[in-house]
């Protein structure tokens, strides 16, 4: 099964229950949980693994003003999400038994 | 309104690779900016300042990750260019100084079987530093030669060379500098068990040999000999050791050169042979320069710079010839 760290999950949470956010939106939402200087450090190794995919905003960036990134999950980041939180539902039930 | 970043943005452009660009510095930068814009919108002055210090506390904390992203992206696309030459050579020089370790620790770990079993684990790590001190620039060597073997054979790959043999000189350096410490102690240590089990007499002297001294500790002694011309058999020793320190410690880097000239001239198949005769030739220089005839008739001084200077020069002739070959507008670039 593909690996999901903490804050992968944290941000498949934000993002499969609601519409694409920013980074700076999932930092806000997180209360607490992301951090806003290593945000795009999760997203960016969540983008690589094929869990999230980012579109820019519709006004084009430049050189000195850089479009914002809107994050999505994916039909793989949504498999994952509900398969780890399946998992954790089950053995919490097991723990409770 | 100028928008604040851009300056960060530019700087990072020029100095980072540009996926580490567009997938760190520049989404972050783009948060500071909409939110310094959407302060400024609100007119609210404090709210302006707060964006800007959250926004360059971000772009802070990213500090240490794009270091080392950084150094991940060059090292890989190093390792791309010379076809993985410089990793085989890390990994087949660290294999081999380890192996020359522990063959160069078994010698004088001799007496340490008349010694209080419980004592022994300690007492050997004591001779680690002087193994270490011959296995580093020795492993280097093998490591090099297997490492460079039916690799692109270019002026890039030789600097990158002379680049790691640099580091290897200092890690030899450090090396020397801890070993007569460590050399002292392995004996006293050895001495005062036996002593304490009765197997040798208490009154017997424990003097530093030339091993033991320290370079300031061995000029002195060179100086006090120099005064008494009875001693002149005793100075020939202690000469030796004081220029093979520095023979060892620069021998790296007339190593690293040797054996890029060696697998650089060879044939893919005679490689293998040019780079087995290239270790028993230091090997037997060594050896040779403790031979007693040797000692007695060369002077200690050619006796410890003369394998530095047989594979620097043999390396150099070597290399420039296998440069000159290729060609000369890719190969030196």
């Amino acid at each position: 099964m593909p690996g999901l760290s903490a804050k992968e999950a944290i941000v498949l949470d934000l993002l499969r229950h609601g519409p694409p956010l920013y980074g700076l939106q999932l930092v806000a939402l997180s209360d607490g949980r992301l951090k806003r200087g290593t945000v795009y450090v999760t997203l960016g190794r969540m983008e690589a693994k094929g869990y999230v995919a980012a579109a820019e905003e519709a006004e084009p960036g430049t050189t000195e003003k850089p479009a914002r990134r809107l994050y999505r999950p994916t039909a793989l980041g949504l498999r994952v999400a509900e398969a780890w939180s399946t998992l954790a539902q089950a053995l919490r039930t097991a723990e409770a038994i | 309104m100028k928008s604040p970043g851009r300056r960060v943005l530019r700087l990072a452009s020029r100095l980072l690779p540009p996926s580490i660009v567009a997938s760190l510095i520049a989404p972050t930068v783009a948060d500071m900016q909409w939110e310094f814009e959407a302060a400024c919108r609100q007119c609210r002055g404090r709210t302006r300042y707060a964006a800007l210090v959250r926004g360059y506390a971000a772009l802070l904390r990213l500090v240490p990750v794009l270091v080392v992203r950084t150094v991940g992206v060059v090292t890989d696309a190093w390792m791309q260019e010379d076809d993985r030459a410089m990793q085989r050579v890390v990994s087949y020089s660290a294999t081999a100084v380890l192996s020359c370790t522990v063959l160069l620790m078994l010698p004088p770990s001799g007496p340490l079987q008349r010694m209080t079993p419980a004592l022994m684990p300690t007492t050997v790590l004591l001779l680690v530093p002087q193994a270490l001190a011959l296995a580093l620039p020795v492993g280097f060597l093998i490591g090099s030669l297997i490492g460079l073997r039916a690799r692109p054979r270019t002026g890039r790959t030789l600097r990158r060379l002379l680049v790691g043999s640099g580091a290897v000189v200092l890690l030899t350096l450090a090396t020397l500098w801890v070993m007569p410490t460590a050399n002292q102690a392995f004996r006293q240590r050895l001495r005062a068990d036996l002593v304490a089990r009765g197997v040798v007499p208490d009154h017997i002297r424990l003097e530093k040999g030339p091993n033991e001294r320290s370079l300031r500790e061995l000029h002195e002694r060179i100086d006090q000999t120099n005064l008494i011309p009875e001693d002149a058999a005793a100075l020939q020793p202690l000469e030796y050791a004081f220029h093979v320190r520095f023979a060892i410690t620069a021998s790296p880097l007339c190593f690293a050169i040797m054996a890029f000239g060696v697998v650089a001239v060879g044939r893919e198949r005679w490689s293998a042979v040019l780079a087995g005769i290239a270790v028993a030739v230091a090997v037997v220089l060594l050896i040779w320069g403790n031979e007693a005839r040797v000692v007695s008739s060369w002077s200690p001084v050619l006796r410890a710079y003369l394998p530095n200077v047989v594979f620097g020069v043999l390396g150099v002739v070597l290399s420039w010839c296998s440069l000159r070959r290729g060609d000369r507008r890719t190969a030196l670039l």
